[in-house]
């Protein structure tokens, strides 16, 4: 567990202001991954700062955007899946200091990776416009990532390719919610160009090479993955 | 600490054996003393190709006939002959040091003889860098 | 027969030996010679011609994985194993000296495979030596090939879980590659 140090520190708490839950047609996100997910993407920019995730009855999400790192104050066993978020606070710009915490920080990618996974099921990140489509504009570091096999192929796709995620699915054969879930992810950790898009007529789907007949299917299946 | 190769006396040791080698042998076209990872202690005739280079090259061909040979597993890599349209190029270890003798040598001597000459060459290099 | 060749190339001490080591079905191929320059590198070692490995993908399909030596002056090996490469794999340990220059300058001697075939780059030793930081990395390569985007990663060559991952990775990038002109038709 970690120890919130008591004052001067507190006076660092009155830096930080409470951010209420974004909105789309009056309502608010139902996931709390995505009460969150609207938060750090909205300060995408910025380049210092600090934001605390209070989760209900858990612990607390420390973000350094600085250091692109956060920690987790709860047992790295009850890192939630499906959190009830109690409030956000952000203080932004530099010299806001992170509140003592003795553990050593992850890696930020890591959580947005987590949370982009999570958020929005299903569909699109409420920030995404509709008919928009996306370019990688920087990989992932797999390694340090769990990610399907799939996932590999999609952002394959989309290094050379501006690819709405009703295309994405169909050219690499995986599901519509995979690719959107991905694309999610993707734009939340900055690393997708947007490829603004106009209304298209419907959209048909050609006859391509069944995905799963290709080199990179043959290896996986030899390699168990 | 001086590194192997450029050594004064492994060099000297060198040429003397790649001079004895050549009054042996005068069909001996080029001779080069290299190390196993492919530095050159010394060469003769002194104007003769891309030294550097080739001695980078000899290195690869021995260690890719040394992995042959493990695979064979029919004893040790004894030697690597390239026959060429105008003669044969012969690489040999040099026992008990880190080093090789490329010889290449004109149509007119026989792949035999040249063989013999080289080994005799190795056999005495050995023995001279030994007694460094 | 198909076979599908994938390089592996970089500085000496990257761990290009041992990553296809770590990868391979079979006995690595390898050709070390004792390493006379150990002022400049301190490994007791060095490849001289290649090493080699492979993954049966059946009878009749391998992935053949070569590894060149490390020191300029065998790159006449990288002329001779790069014309018959479909993707490289380029190792750089962040511990050498100007790491990031090193990475840039060898993949200089590659140039055709990022554009005809699909590089990755792993960053070695980052446990040990953390800077400097994949941004770097990405910013040196955006630079000197403003039109190409290869991924880069930190990478163990001994985990066999990450170099399966790199491997997965080049060749989806090698496939969608081949498989542009249908997707730019879906795209349109």
């Amino acid at each position: 567990m970690v120890a919130l140090a008591p004052t001067p520190r507190d006076s660092a708490a009155e830096q930080f202001v409470v951010v209420p839950a974004a909105t789309r047609n009056g309502g608010v996100p139902a996931l709390g991954w995505s009460r969150v997910a609207m938060v750090l993407r909205s300060f995408q920019a910025e380049t210092s700062g600090i934001v605390l995730v209070e989760l209900v009855a858990a612990g607390q999400i420390i973000i350094d955007i600085a250091r692109r790192s956060y920690w987790w104050t709860g047992q790295p066993s009850e890192f939630p899946l499906r959190p009830r978020v109690a409030r956000v606070r952000v203080a932004l710009g530099d010299g806001v200091e992170v509140p003592y915490v003795q553990e050593q920080p992850g890696k930020l990618d890591e959580l947005l990776w987590y949370i982009g996974r999570l958020a929005f099921p299903g569909e699109g990140a409420w920030w995404l416009m509709e008919n928009d489509r996306y370019r990688l504009s920087q990989w992932p570091n797999l390694t340090e990532l769990a990610h399907e096999p799939e996932d590999l192929r999609m952002l394959a796709l989309l290094t050379n390719n501006a690819l709405s995620p009703r295309q994405l699915a169909a050219a690499s054969g995986a599901q519509h919610d995979s690719a959107i879930a991905l694309i999610n992810t993707l734009d939340l950790m900055g690393m997708l160009t947007v490829v603004a898009g106009e209304p298209m007529p419907d959209v048909v789907v050609p006859e391509l090479p069944a995905p799963r007949e290709g080199l990179f299917s043959r290896l996986r299946a030899r390699l168990g993955r | 600490m001086t590194a192997f190769h450029r050594e004064q006396a492994v060099i000297d040791a060198c040429d003397a054996v790649i001079a004895e080698l050549r009054e042996l042998a005068p069909s001996l076209v080029f001779a080069s003393v290299i190390t196993d990872d492919g530095f050159e202690v010394t060469h003769a005739p002194s104007n003769a190709f891309d030294n550097g280079r080739l001695a980078s090259m000899t290195s690869s061909v021995q260690a890719l006939g040394d992995a042959v040979a493990r695979e064979l597993a029919l004893g040790s890599n004894e030697y690597v002959v390239i026959a060429l349209e105008s003669g044969n190029l012969l690489q040999l270890r040099v026992p008990g040091q880190p080093v090789i003798l490329a010889a290449v040598f004109d149509n007119h001597e026989l792949l035999g003889k040249g063989l013999s000459v080289s080994r005799r060459g190795v056999e005495r290099l050995g023995a001279l860098l030994a007694a460094l | 027969m198909a076979e599908h060749v994938i390089l592996f190339a970089g500085p000496m001490g990257a761990g290009k030996t041992t990553a296809i080591s770590t990868l391979s079905e079979i006995a690595v191929v390898s050709t070390e010679a004792a390493n006379t320059e150990r002022d400049v590198v301190d490994k007791a070692t060095t490849t001289v011609a290649l090493d080699y490995g492979e993954i049966s993908l059946s009878d009749d399909e391998k992935v053949r994985l070569y590894g060149v030596p490390g020191q300029r002056r065998f790159d006449f090996m990288w002329s001779i194993l790069k014309e018959r490469a479909r993707g490289l794999v380029l190792l750089v340990n962040n511990d050498a000296p100007d790491s990031v220059a090193l990475a840039v300058e060898y993949l200089g001697s590659f140039e055709q495979l990022i554009h005809a075939g699909g590089v990755i780059v792993g960053v070695t030793r980052v446990d040990t030596a953390p800077e400097p930081g994949l941004g770097a990395y990405r910013d040196a390569l955006s630079a000197a090939w403003p039109t190409a985007m290869m991924p880069v990663l930190s990478i163990d060559p001994r985990d066999a879980g990450q170099m399966q991952t790199a491997l997965l990775m080049l060749v989806a990038i090698v496939d969608a590659r081949a498989s542009i002109p249908a997707v730019a038709e879906l795209s349109r």
